[in-house]
C-alpha cells in the first residue's frame, strides 16, 4: 500500500481525507453547535464521504473504453456506491429535516440493501478478470474472513435471529444482511488485492479492502448497539455510538482514497 | 574485471527489469549467465541487491534515484558472482518505466566498463527496442529458426517481443502471479491448438515449425486481451506502441496484415 504514497497527489488526497475525518471526529465529540447540531455534522460528513465514492467511481467508469471489462466493473461499482449514497441521503433527510426517529425498515434500507448486489458483482468480476488461481494468500484470507463470519454469526447475529420477540421478518433479514453483505464485500476486495499482490495495481484495492473492513466493523457495532438499545440518536453519544458512527465516515473516505489512487493510475484524475 | 572464468564475460550492455519494489521481473540470458545463475528464471522475484550481490542500502539508493529522478546515469559497482563469489565490475545505469504516469519499475542496464553507451540510450523506449533485439538474437539462435524465410522470422520475432513486453507490464502492474497467469493462458491455448510452444518467464519458445500467421494472431490476441483485462487498454497500447519503434515499417505492415497489431 505504501507504494501508492510515492505519488505526491495520492499523499495529498490521503491527507485531505485524514484531515476531514479528524475534523469530523473533533466536531462530533465537541458538538460546537450543541447536541441539536450533532446530526448535521454526522450526516453532513457521511453524505460528503459517501457521495465522493460514487463520484470517483463515475469518473473511473467514464475514463475507460467501452471495449474494456473495467468499464463494466466500474459501472457496477458506481451504481452500488450511488445507491448507498442515496440511502445515506434519505437517512439524513429523516434524521435532520423531519427530526423524527428514522423508521426501520425505510426506503434508505431498500437503497442500501439493493446497493450490495452491484458491489458484489463488480468485485467478483474484477477478481475473475485477473484470472489468478487461489494460492496460500487466498485460502488464508478465506479462512480469516470465514472465522470472523462464524464469530459474528454465533455471538451477534444468532441471538438476534432466534430472539422470540415481535421483530418482523424483514427487520431480522436486514439486520443480518448488512454485516453479512459487508463480510462478502470484504472477502471479495481482499481476494482482488491478493491476486494483484506485488503489483502497482494492488495498492488501490488494498485501500478499498481496508475501507470495506472498517465499514463492516462499523456496521456490526451499529447492529449490536441498536439491537441492545444502546445506540444513541439524540444527545451526547456513548462509546459504542461513537465507535459505530466515526469509523463509518472513515470507511467511505478510505474507499474514496483507494478509488483516487486507481484513478491516478489510469490518469482519469 | 570478470574473474569467473567459467562464465561468459559481458561484452555489451545487458538489461534487467525490476518492478516498483526492485524485484527482478526479467533479465537477459547473457547477464544471468555472467552473474552465475543456472537459468535466466533463477533471478525472478529476487531483489536487485541480492541478484547483483550488492547491499540492500546500495541497491535501494539506485532504485530511489531512478524512481525519483526518472533516470540514473553511470555508477561503478562491484557485483558478486553467485557461485564463485568473484567480483565483477560493471557500470550500472537505469531509467524509470511509468504506467499511467506512475513509477512501475526500473529498466537497469549493466555495462562492461570499457563499453560506452550511445547518446539517447536512457529511456524506456530505447530499452524496449533493445528488448526486441534481444528476442531477435534469441530467435535466430534458437529452435524457431526452423521457420522458413526472413519475413516469417521477423514476424515471429515481433510476436515474441510483444509477448515479453506484455509479460513485463503485467508483472509490474499486477505482480508475479499475474505474469504466471499469462504463461498459464498461453500454455492452455498451445495445448488446445496442439502447438509445440511454451512461455517461461515471459519468453516464448517454439519447439518446432508450423505455427501459421493465424496462430500467431490468436496467441497475440489472447495475451493482449488478458493484459487489457488486468490493466487497461491505455496502458497496454502505450507499452506496445513504444515497442513498435524497435521494428521497421515493413515488419509493422506485415504484422498489421496478419493481425498481430491493430
Amino acid at each position: 500500500m505504501s507504494s501508492a504514497f510515492q505519488d505526491r497527489k495520492n499523499v495529498t488526497a490521503a491527507g485531505i481525507a485524514l484531515a476531514v475525518w479528524v475534523l469530523f471526529t473533533i466536531a462530533y465529540l465537541v458538538a460546537p453547535l450543541g447536541d441539536a447540531g450533532r446530526p448535521w455534522i454526522s450526516d453532513g460528513a457521511t453524505l460528503a464521504s459517501s457521495w465522493s465514492t460514487a463520484v470517483l467511481a463515475f469518473l473511473l467508469w467514464k475514463g475507460y473504453d467501452p471495449r474494456e471489462p473495467a468499464k463494466r466493473i466500474w459501472l457496477a461499482l458506481m451504481i452500488g456506491f450511488a445507491l448507498w449514497s442515496v440511502g445515506e441521503t434519505i437517512w439524513a433527510y429523516y434524521d435532520i429535516l423531519l427530526g423524527a426517529e428514522v423508521p426501520f425498515p425505510s426506503i434508505a434500507d431498500l437503497a442500501w440493501a439493493v446497493g450490495y448486489l452491484p458491489l458484489w458483482i463488480a468485485l467478483f468480476m474484477r477478481y475473475r478478470s485477473i484470472g489468478v488461481r487461489g494460492g496460500r494468500g487466498f485460502w488464508a484470507a478465506l479462512a480469516v474472513v470465514g472465522l470472523i463470519g462464524v464469530l459474528v454469526l454465533r455471538y451477534i447475529l444468532w441471538p438476534i435471529v432466534t430472539y422470540p420477540g415481535s421483530e418482523r421478518l424483514i427487520e431480522k433479514f436486514l439486520t443480518v444482511l448488512y454485516p453479512v453483505g459487508d463480510l462478502i464485500l470484504l472477502l471479495l476486495a481482499v481476494m482482488v488485492s491478493i491476486a494483484l499482490r506485488g503489483g502497482r495495481l494492488s495498492s488501490a484495492w488494498q485501500l478499498i479492502a481496508a475501507g470495506m473492513a472498517v465499514l463492516g466493523a462499523a456496521d456490526l457495532l451499529f447492529v449490536y448497539a441498536d439491537w441492545n438499545e444502546i445506540y444513541i440518536t439524540e444527545g451526547s453519544p456513548n462509546l459504542i455510538t461513537f465507535l459505530a458512527d466515526v469509523p463509518y465516515v472513515g470507511a467511505y473516505l478510505i474507499i474514496a482514497v483507494g478509488e483516487y489512487v486507481q484513478a491516478r493510475l489510469e490518469e482519469t484524475v | 574485471m570478470n574473474d569467473a572464468h567459467d562464465e561468459p564475460a559481458l561484452d555489451r550492455p545487458a538489461l534487467l527489469f525490476t518492478d516498483e519494489r526492485g524485484l527482478v521481473v526479467l533479465m537477459e540470458d547473457v547477464l544471468a549467465k555472467t552473474l552465475g545463475f543456472e537459468t535466466p528464471d533463477g533471478a525472478l522475484g529476487d531483489s536487485l541487491g541480492s541478484v547483483l550481490g550488492l547491499s540492500s542500502n546500495e541497491a535501494g539508493e539506485y532504485l530511489s534515484e531512478i524512481a525519483s529522478k526518472g533516470q540514473m546515469t553511470y555508477r561503478s559497482i562491484q557485483a558478486v558472482h553467485r557461485r564463485s563469489k568473484d567480483s565483477l565490475s560493471f557500470l550500472i545505469s537505469g531509467t524509470a518505466d511509468y504506467g499511467g504516469g506512475r513509477f512501475i519499475g526500473a529498466d537497469i542496464t549493466l555495462t562492461p566498463p570499457s563499453f560506452s553507451l550511445p547518446s539517447g540510450y536512457f529511456n524506456h523506449r530505447a530499452h524496449l527496442e533493445r528488448m526486441a533485439d534481444m528476442v531477435r538474437a534469441r530467435v535466430k539462435a534458437g529452435s524457431a529458426s526452423l521457420i522458413s524465410g526472413e519475413k516469417e522470422l521477423e514476424l515471429w520475432t515481433y510476436l515474441a517481443a510483444r509477448m515479453l513486453a506484455i509479460y513485463v507490464l503485467l508483472t509490474r502492474m499486477g505482480g508475479r502471479r499475474v505474469g504466471e497467469a499469462l504463461e498459464e493462458r498461453v500454455r492452455r491455448l498451445a495445448e488446445k491448438r496442439k502447438w509445440a510452444l511454451e512461455m517461461r518467464a515471459g519468453r516464448i519458445d517454439l519447439h518446432q515449425a508450423g505455427l501459421n500467421p493465424e496462430g500467431l494472431a490468436e496467441l497475440m490476441k489472447e495475451a493482449v486481451d488478458y493484459a487489457i483485462k488486468v490493466t487497461s487498454l491505455r496502458l497496454v497500447n502505450k507499452e506496445l506502441d513504444e515497442l513498435d519503434s524497435g521494428f521497421d515499417d515493413a515488419t509493422l505492415q506485415v504484422a498489421t496484415r496478419y493481425a498481430l497489431r491493430s
